[in-house]
């Protein structure tokens, strides 16, 4: 049973997650790699501020939320600035330059040691430490997260942002700022990256750099498109896929060390499939590639 | 009084070909000028550089007596000028309503913060924009298509449509690239209309063309251009009458 509720709270971080990624590489339709480091960043600020600041689990959030805003707005005006081909190189440096900061030796991060004993998340008497009140608290979240992407899918802002993925120079004859409308997007990535990061560390009571790596990353934006880039289900189903999918190969008797292979070999499968015959996603809308061609 | 919009002795050159040279002209408020010209005479050019998607290697482009060196393009459309393409650039994905409601100006809800902390005011905006483009559609006999997406239309629709992205922009100066060419005749007339109503409601556009009869029909004042540079300007009598514009058409 605790092992069901772990899988599904892994399952709804990995959604937030991919929710982030909606907003710049689907909604967007900039295919963004550094989803891992915004990831990575909230769960080590929100190890730092908790374990060796003991501030409150709430507290961790706002303070990691409005510095990583702060980052991503600053780092877009240059990502957005390059041109639009440009942006996933420099998304997939922004990456490794995370990853590698993290686990350089010694420092606040203390290098590949990763920081452990991390405090579970407390509220007033209430301290979420059973793995059901833990998916209770993934699931308040995700709640607040889906409150967020629905009101931003229905506002104009988003015809704003579908107009820029077909055409930014339509967009910008029709008064759109192009720059500024990506980095709306961009920083809701980020923040809904960090507070993944949030919920994931306390509830792991550990953080090492592998959170951002680039593999990270990629399973990030493969949970999106797999589930349907720029729909609002999407994310949920793409991360439920993909991440009970090894759980799965477990039960089947495989054994664990070709089973971290035959997960890779799948997921290519499952991308190249993907390509071929849904590449709107198992239940989206929007066809990376596909774009509509002038009669 | 200053004119509308303005060109200065602009000059634009692409890797040796000289698109525009010393090109100046001028629009006034409620004015509709036709720009003709062979291919390759710097039309399109025009358009780019006065709507900000190129800029000019010289000269300057003043509207409303305000130099507009340096804006980018999404800053002038704000400004009030609005264009089509000549190469017709729709969201074709989406709807023809949404199209429409795209263009609308100063919309709230395009803010993030305004979507969670002023969801009324998002909503109201949202709501005005949305009889607006039904009342446009409606005038342009397209509201029965308002939920296909813009690429199902046929070509002339899809003409009207970025006109209708214009008007919904309500620009005061209106860059129109070839809005009749290659579309059927009663099209073209619906078309003809509307743009020959822009004074009407204060509004000014240059209109690229190569249908003479049309442009004799709506425009004031003809420019006659070739080779980045203009040939002559006048009235539309005076200019289809010019021994070079009539040797230009003939060969």
């Amino acid at each position: 049973m605790n092992y069901l509720l772990h899988v599904a709270a892994v399952v709804i971080i990995y959604a937030i997650l991919a929710e982030g990624s909606n907003f710049v590489s689907g909604h967007c339709g900039q295919i963004s790699l550094c989803s891992a480091a915004f990831f990575a960043l909230g769960g080590y600020s929100t190890a730092i501020l908790t374990r060796d600041l003991s501030l409150s689990w709430l507290t961790a959030l706002l303070v990691s939320q409005v510095a990583v805003i702060a980052l991503a707005c600053a780092l877009s005006q240059a990502l957005f600035r390059a041109p639009k081909s440009q942006f996933t190189m420099l998304s997939l440096l922004l990456n490794a330059t995370v990853y590698y900061a993290l686990a350089s030796p010694g420092g606040l991060a203390r290098g590949a040691l990763g920081l452990h004993g991390i405090p579970p998340a407390r509220f007033g008497s209430f301290a979420v430490v059973t793995p059901g009140r833990q998916l209770l608290m993934v699931l308040l979240l995700y709640a607040a997260v889906q409150y967020v992407v629905r009101a931003v899918s229905r506002a104009p802002l988003a015809r704003v942002l579908h107009a820029i993925r077909e055409d930014e120079a339509f967009a910008s004859s029709a008064g759109k700022a192009v720059i500024a409308q990506k980095s709306r997007a961009f920083a809701l990535m980020a923040s809904l990256s960090v507070l993944a990061g949030s919920l994931y560390v306390p509830y792991a009571s550990y953080v090492d750099p592998s959170l951002a790596t680039l593999g990270e990353s990629v399973l990030i934006l493969t949970m999106m498109i797999l589930g349907g880039a720029g729909s609002l289900r999407g994310p949920l189903v793409g991360a439920a896929v993909l991440v009970t999918l090894p759980e799965v190969l477990g039960f089947v008797g495989i054994p664990t060390a070709s089973a971290a292979n035959i997960r890779q070999i799948l997921y290519g499968l499952a991308l190249v499939g993907c390509m071929l015959w849904r590449p709107q996603g198992l239940i989206g809308e929007y066809a990376f590639g596909r774009e509509a061609r002038p009669k | 009084m200053t004119p509308l919009m303005a060109t200065r002795s602009l000059c634009k050159r692409f890797s040796g070909v000289v698109a525009l040279s010393d090109f100046s002209c001028t629009v006034e408020k409620r004015e509709i000028l036709g720009l003709m010209g062979p291919n390759g005479a710097g039309k399109t050019t025009l358009f780019n550089v006065v709507a900000g998607l190129l800029a000019p290697d010289s000269g300057s482009v003043d509207f409303r007596g305000q130099g507009t060196a340096g804006c980018p393009a999404h800053r002038i459309a704000n400004q009030g000028i609005a264009r089509t393409f000549q190469r017709l650039r729709l969201i074709r994905r989406i709807t023809v309503l949404d199209n429409i409601l795209l263009c609308f100006k100063n919309q709230p809800g395009e803010k993030l913060l305004n979507v969670f902390f002023r969801p009324r005011l998002c909503k109201r905006h949202e709501a005005a924009n949305l009889d607006r483009a039904l009342e446009l559609l409606n005038e342009a006999g397209l509201s029965e298509k308002a939920d296909d997406p813009a690429d199902d239309l046929s070509y002339g629709q899809q003409k009207l449509l970025s006109l209708l992205c214009c008007l919904a922009a309500d620009a005061d100066l209106l860059l129109l690239d070839e809005p009749v060419a290659g579309i059927a005749p009663e099209m073209a007339e619906r078309v003809l209309t509307m743009v020959a109503d822009l004074p009407n409601h204060g509004k000014s556009a240059i209109v690229i063309e190569h249908d003479t009869d049309a442009l004799k029909g709506i425009a004031h004042r003809l420019i006659f251009m070739d080779a980045g540079r203009k040939v002559c300007e006048g009235t539309p009598n005076a200019v289809l009458s010019d021994p070079r514009v009539i040797e230009a058409y003939l060969e």
